[in-house]
């Protein structure tokens, strides 16, 4: 059975002078059990709407969502306690600690001191956690937004953007701990905007664009769908290169002054190295061109030419 | 239920205007002990009596005095422009004592401002929580949405409730020496501490339904200033301008149902509500509060948060 379930999710605000914008459009998506699943979308793609409305935070103008079987708008309470989530920067009492700020909250589940005190060694926040919140970074209540999440021991992480306004190192722990945490059996169902870290921590993932869901699956499959688009070589002579291959009926270009790319699929890998041979041209590496999932993404967002090589 | 309001309660106390109020209230009433301790003085209440009558009787024979000259064609002088040619000396005549009676009656006084403080602690309370988003990280650990806003409307009215009797407390405490040492405890017998307890037991109620008013006020508009602002308008507008032109509405208003309720009156006097009742003023104020905190529960159960 999925965890998360929508079904035609749709969300609009109505603004002044009767305007409405659709934040989410129709999403339909299915996450399964276990592993980290990366929800990803550009900056208004409906990406916290959609986590809003999972949660029970904001009520959608059409379809249904459904957490761990329950329905989101009607008995959200009854799985809350198996839910741990994160929507944007956390809210909390400035003028508490972060262990009071947590033991708080874990009095509503009748969670131990003993647990408070093991998800803030597990986010590294034990040192300061006596401290009160008003003085912390904006990492560090990052970090104790991720010690909420965890509190409750759950089956299922709803995180929003968790790496936001944490520094390389900061963002790299995340990334182990989300992968640690799928790799317990967890589901973490994550939001995020930093594509190299979903590609390196994600199981499967969905993208979303101008409120739809345009893409989902495993992160290999939607890689494969964007597809490689060509092979990227090099040989001693660049110039000489593009030449010859224009030549053979090619299309070829400089990539970075560095190597060659040859707009050809890759199966035709041969017919370009006989080209240049033939052509006293002799090739030094030669491989298909990969594509990140930014280049997907892109694509499928229709944000950008769709040309990064990773 | 325990859980969330035990929780609430502590954050509440833990705000930094809680602690500021405290001290505030603190400093203040301390100051007001000393002051009132060092302008009272045991006084012989038989002697400032026997002084008061030798002062009128020397004022009587000055007016007597001046009196019998009036040049012809005048009025005679009236006693004020006489009064001020008699130079008497009246030390001796203040009575300086601090009754220990005297006590129920500045503390009643007291609820007053003590219920405008529960007004903007209880839109407070909430109006912080819509910025801070603490609501939000609420609501994913219990996502019962009325139980949330009633459970955080009561722990603004129990921290009201309770800042009110610390703040009675120590206004009696810091006075207590006064009475004791420079007044007298006559008059303090058991109906006098039935009066008293009337006092607070009824500031008590006023503050914890005037700090729900201003928690519904706020949780609808979504910030403190929205009460604050809603609070002062309804004052100005609603009690002044309906209250003077349509007498028969102001049993419906709320000042004049809390002059009747904090003093204890039946009617309240002349600021008050003419055949209104302290039980009858009592419940329309708790129904008010109520009825109000549920309306404030229906719109947030349908309101998405951010």
């Amino acid at each position: 059975m999925p965890v998360i379930e929508l079904e035609g999710l749709r969300k609009e605000y109505r603004r002044l002078r009767g305007r409405t914008i659709v934040a989410v459009d129709g999403i339909d998506l299915a996450v399964p059990e276990g592993g980290v699943f990366g929800f990803l979308g550009p900056n208004g793609s409906g990406k916290t709407t959609t986590i809003r409305c999972l949660l029970g935070l904001a009520r959608p103008s059409a379809g249904r969502c459904r957490l761990l079987g329950a329905d989101s708008a009607t008995d959200l309470s009854s799985v809350i306690a198996r839910v741990g989530s994160l929507v944007e920067m956390p809210g909390l009492s400035p003028g508490m600690s972060a262990r009071t700020n947590l033991a708080l909250l874990g009095r509503l589940d009748a969670i131990s001191g003993a647990r408070v005190d093991a998800v803030l060694d597990r986010v590294g926040l034990t040192e300061r956690a006596g401290d009160p919140v008003r003085g912390y970074s904006l990492g560090m209540r990052q970090r104790l937004g991720i010690a909420i999440a965890l509190l409750k021991d759950p089956q299922l992480l709803v995180l929003d953007e968790p790496a936001n306004g944490l520094d390389p190192a900061g963002i790299r722990e995340v990334r182990v701990l989300l992968r640690s945490l799928g790799d317990e059996g967890r589901t973490v169902f994550v939001s995020s905007h930093i594509l190299s870290e979903v590609q390196a921590t994600c199981d499967r993932v969905a993208i979303l664009a101008r409120g739809r869901c345009v893409a989902t699956g495993p992160v290999d499959d939607v890689l494969t769908a964007g597809g490689p688009r060509g092979l990227v070589l090099k040989v001693r002579d660049l110039a000489a290169g593009v030449a010859a291959l224009h030549a053979a009926g090619m299309p070829a270009q400089l990539l970075d002054g560095a190597a060659i790319r040859v707009d050809v699929p890759p199966d035709e890998a041969e017919r370009v190295s006989r080209e240049l041979a033939d052509r006293g041209l002799y090739v030094t590496e030669l491989r298909p061109q990969e594509v990140s999932l930014e280049t997907v993404f892109l694509d499928l967002t229709g944000d950008g030419a769709g040309d990064a090589v990773a | 239920m325990s859980g969330l309001l035990t929780g609430e309660v502590r954050r509440l106390v833990a705000r930094r205007m809680v602690k500021v109020l405290v001290l505030l209230a603190g400093l203040g009433i301390g100051l007001a002990g000393v002051l009132t301790f060092l302008n009272t003085e045991k006084s012989d209440i038989a002697a400032v009596q026997a002084r008061r009558q030798q002062v009128q009787r020397e004022f009587q024979n000055c007016f007597d005095r001046l009196s019998t000259g009036p040049r012809p064609g005048q009025p005679p002088r009236v006693v004020e422009e006489r009064g001020g040619a008699c130079d008497v000396d009246t030390s001796g005549t203040d009575d300086k004592r601090l009754p220990l009676v005297d006590l129920s009656d500045i503390l009643q006084g007291f609820t007053a401002p003590l219920v405008i403080v529960a007004w903007v602690l209880g839109a407070s309370a909430i109006g912080a929580d819509w910025q801070s988003r603490t609501l939000t990280t609420l609501l994913t650990w219990e996502p019962r949405r009325v139980r949330v806003l009633l459970g955080k409307a009561g722990a603004a009215m129990i921290v009201a409730a309770l800042f009110f009797l610390f703040a009675q407390a120590l206004l009696f405490g810091a006075l207590l020496p006064s009475a004791l040492a420079h007044g007298t405890t006559a008059g303090a017998d058991g109906s006098w501490y039935a009066t008293l307890a009337g006092v607070v037991g009824r500031g008590g109620v006023m503050v914890a339904v005037a700090a729900g008013i201003g928690f519904a006020i706020a949780s609808v508009g979504r910030n403190t200033a929205a009460a604050l602002g809603i609070g002062f308008a309804y004052v100005v507008v609603i009690e002044n301008v309906v209250g003077q032109f349509l007498e028969d509405w102001r049993r419906w208003l709320l000042l004049g149902n809390t002059i009747v309720f904090v003093s204890g009156e039946s009617g309240g006097g002349n600021e008050g509500v003419a055949g209104r009742s302290v039980l009858g003023a009592g419940i329309f104020l708790v129904a008010v509060s109520v009825g109000l905190l549920l309306a404030a529960a229906a719109v947030f159960r349908r309101r998405d948060v951010a």
